[in-house]
């Protein structure tokens, strides 16, 4: 037979052994604290015997039949003994019929079968017994017998006995809506782990706003999913972008080519179609070399090329290069900050990713407006910042435009973007630097930030 | 006689346009498939120019090249790397007279690399450069035209410097670049040719002949006027 789900779950074998334990445990010290109970109050007791037999050492024998007599007298559980024998064993006193066997009057404590009478009757009792031989001959003997606190264990122990199944049971029903509990969480979460291995990205696992373990391992598992969603969705937009990219110039290509064999009427004519074929299909060409570029970047051995370079000269040839395509698109290309600082790296990766900043920057700044590249110390790091006065990035699409082929819907009618920043992204990478769209007043300003100068 | 041309690329694909392409620009191509073969091929020094893979079953591309220049023989060489391998010792190869280039390249490149490699640099001790009309004086830093003397920027006048020691051939813009600026990169905008243009309005006055003309899709060639 199939066992019901929840028994063979963790909560539910933990809760059991854990009880267990517990029953166990309470067993082991109620038994144990009885049995030191118990032997210091016979040690007690005992004292207590040895003390008064002492007292009767060179009494008078009339005393000692006194003390017999108080002794007995108040004695409602029947578990003192007390007994003055004559010289040849027999009872003259008390509410013992004779001397206990293996007894021997010595003042040592013995323990024996005592042979009861009193009022109430007569009974065989074990018990602790002294004894002492008097001055008259006669033997005086005081004893105690434990039944009593034997009687007592007892009873505890069939209470605890009693108590335990009913606590079992209530265990059991704890362990049971524990496990079920458990059991319906991760029900849940199979659930809609389903319907998220069947496609539905975009749903995550519900909390319960306890902050307990399953609302933490919850909320990892749906920051992975989100993760997952937000890679799936980029590799699905790159496949859309990609053919997007590659289409435009290959339908001006073939648009080109077209005209120019229905409408050339001359050499140069058709020539010039063809020039604008090979203008498109060399756009084509450059998304494809780009592409394969990044991969070779984020795929490529590591290192390989890194030596010490000076980001400061790298930024000066760069705004060097830059300079009069700036000016001639009516836009102010500033530098400034540190112009020295040594790093690891490699200087033609990092000049590419460094164009390809200005590159973006004036192909988003309006004309009379500025782009202004800086190198500034932050704390122990390097920050490259470039700045324009063009349209800015919203804030919501601020990460996505270093991946790739990401165009915020202002840029799409500007040819060739998607893959500038993403390049970027992954030379930085590849670098260990990080990079962002910083919050900016006014325009779009990105900020890289390297690594102090390693060794 | 043709220019010969030692192909050495264990990739059958990339092989293959490369001889096309070489082939279809009049040089007489051989191709080995592997580094011992390719090294066997070099040592005969019968070649003129020759690419080399970086990264070659049995003996490594750069191991060729110091093999073959042990021995003597000075046929200068192109390596061809990926990306992720050009390291100091590939980039040491510039300072010997060879070149390298990183893969993916473009044929057009490849071939002008190959030319440039091909002709024989300029005497370096020479100090005026010549082309027709033109002259570039390296120590005044004065650069003519006839009688006429250019007003020219520093940049400006590395640019000509290169196009002058390279006349009648053509130089690609990343050709230029590396020449220029000293960084490896494919400026995919039109950097270069603001530069150049810059350039060409100072060198080519109005109603004077062109001397620098633009090689489509390629880059530029400087030439006396006809």
């Amino acid at each position: 037979m199939r066992l019901p789900e929840f028994i063979r779950t963790t909560t539910f074998r933990w809760t059991l052994t854990i009880s267990a334990v517990f029953f166990a445990a309470v067993v082991v010290l109620t038994t144990f604290v009885f049995h030191q109970v118990i032997e210091s109050n016979k040690t007690r007791i005992d004292g207590t015997l040895v003390r008064e037999i002492r007292n009767t050492v060179g009494s008078d024998p009339k005393i000692v039949f006194q003390f017999i007599q108080t002794r007995l007298s108040e004695d409602p559980r029947r578990v003192r003994l007390a007994g003055l024998f004559d010289e040849r064993g027999q009872p003259i006193a008390g509410n013992m019929r004779s001397i206990p066997e293996n007894f021997v009057p010595d003042m040592q404590m013995y323990d024996v079968i005592a042979d009861r009478e009193d009022d109430q009757g007569a009974e065989k009792q074990a018990a602790h017994a002294i004894g002492i031989v008097l001055s008259d001959g006669k033997t005086y003997v005081v004893g105690r017998n434990f039944d009593d606190l034997v009687a007592l264990q007892n009873d505890v122990l069939n209470m605890v006995g009693t108590a335990l199944p009913p606590a079992a049971i209530l265990t059991l029903i704890c362990a049971a809506v524990l496990a079920l509990r458990t059991q319906s969480r991760i029900d849940e979460i199979h659930r809609m782990a389903l319907r998220v291995m069947a496609g539905h990205l975009n749903e995550r696992l519900p909390t319960r706003g306890t902050h307990d373990d399953f609302d933490k391992l919850v909320a990892i598992i749906n920051d992975m999913l989100g993760k997952i969603e937000q890679l799936v969705t980029e590799v699905k937009g790159v496949g859309d972008d990609i053919a997007h990219d590659l289409r435009t110039p290959l339908t001006r290509v073939r648009a080109a080519l077209e005209r120019g064999r229905d409408g050339a009427t001359s050499l140069d004519d058709l020539r010039k179609a063809v020039d604008k074929g090979i203008t498109g299909i060399d756009q084509a060409l450059s998304v494809t070399s780009a592409l394969l570029r990044i991969a070779a970047i984020e795929h490529g051995q590591r290192n390989a090329a890194f030596g010490d370079v000076d980001l400061g000269s790298i930024v000066s040839a760069v705004v060097d290069l830059y300079e009069p395509a700036a000016e001639d698109m009516g836009i102010k290309l500033l530098s400034g900050g540190i112009s020295h600082w040594v790093l690891r790296g490699d200087r033609d990766l990092l000049f590419e990713a460094i164009s390809n900043l200005i590159d973006n920057a004036l192909k988003f700044t309006p004309r009379g407006g500025s782009v202004t590249i800086e190198l500034v110390r932050t704390d122990n790091n390097l920050m490259l910042r470039v700045a324009d006065t063009g349209p800015g990035i919203p804030v919501p699409e601020r990460e996505a435009v270093f991946r790739r082929f990401y165009r915020s819907d202002k840029s799409r009618n500007l040819a060739g973007m998607g893959l500038g920043l993403s390049l970027v992204a992954a030379i930085t990478r590849l670098h260990g630097f990080q990079v962002k769209v910083a919050d900016s007043l006014q325009g779009c300003t990105i900020e890289m930030i390297c690594s102090p100068a390693a060794a | 006689m043709s220019t010969r041309v030692l192909v050495i690329e264990d990739d059958p694909e990339t092989a293959g346009e490369i001889v096309a392409e070489l082939s279809a620009q009049g040089f007489q191509v051989d191709w080995a498939a592997t580094g011992s073969d390719g090294l066997a091929r070099a040592e005969s020094g019968s070649y003129d120019v020759m690419t080399v893979d970086r990264l070659l079953p049995e003996v490594d591309g750069l191991t060729i090249v110091e093999n073959i220049r042990s021995q003597g023989i000075k046929t200068p060489v192109l390596v061809l790397s990926a990306l992720g391998e050009v390291d100091d010792r590939v980039r040491g190869l510039k300072a010997g007279g060879d070149d390298y280039l990183t893969k993916p390249f473009a044929l057009v490149e490849l071939s002008a690399r190959l030319d440039a490699l091909l002709r024989r640099p300029a005497d370096p001790r020479e100090t005026v450069l010549r082309v027709g009309p033109l002259t570039l004086d390296l120590i005044e830093r004065v650069v003519k035209r006839g009688p006429r003397e250019i007003d020219i920027l520093p940049r400006e006048f590395q640019l000509l410097e290169y196009l002058m020691r390279h006349a009648d051939q053509v130089v690609t813009r990343t050709m230029l670049f590396e020449e220029v600026w000293h960084y490896r990169f494919d400026p995919r905008t039109n950097l270069v040719d603001v530069h150049m243009g810059r350039l060409r309005r100072k060198v080519d006055a109005a109603g004077e002949a062109p001397m620098i003309h633009s090689v489509r899709g390629t880059g530029f060639v400087l030439r006396a006027p006809a």
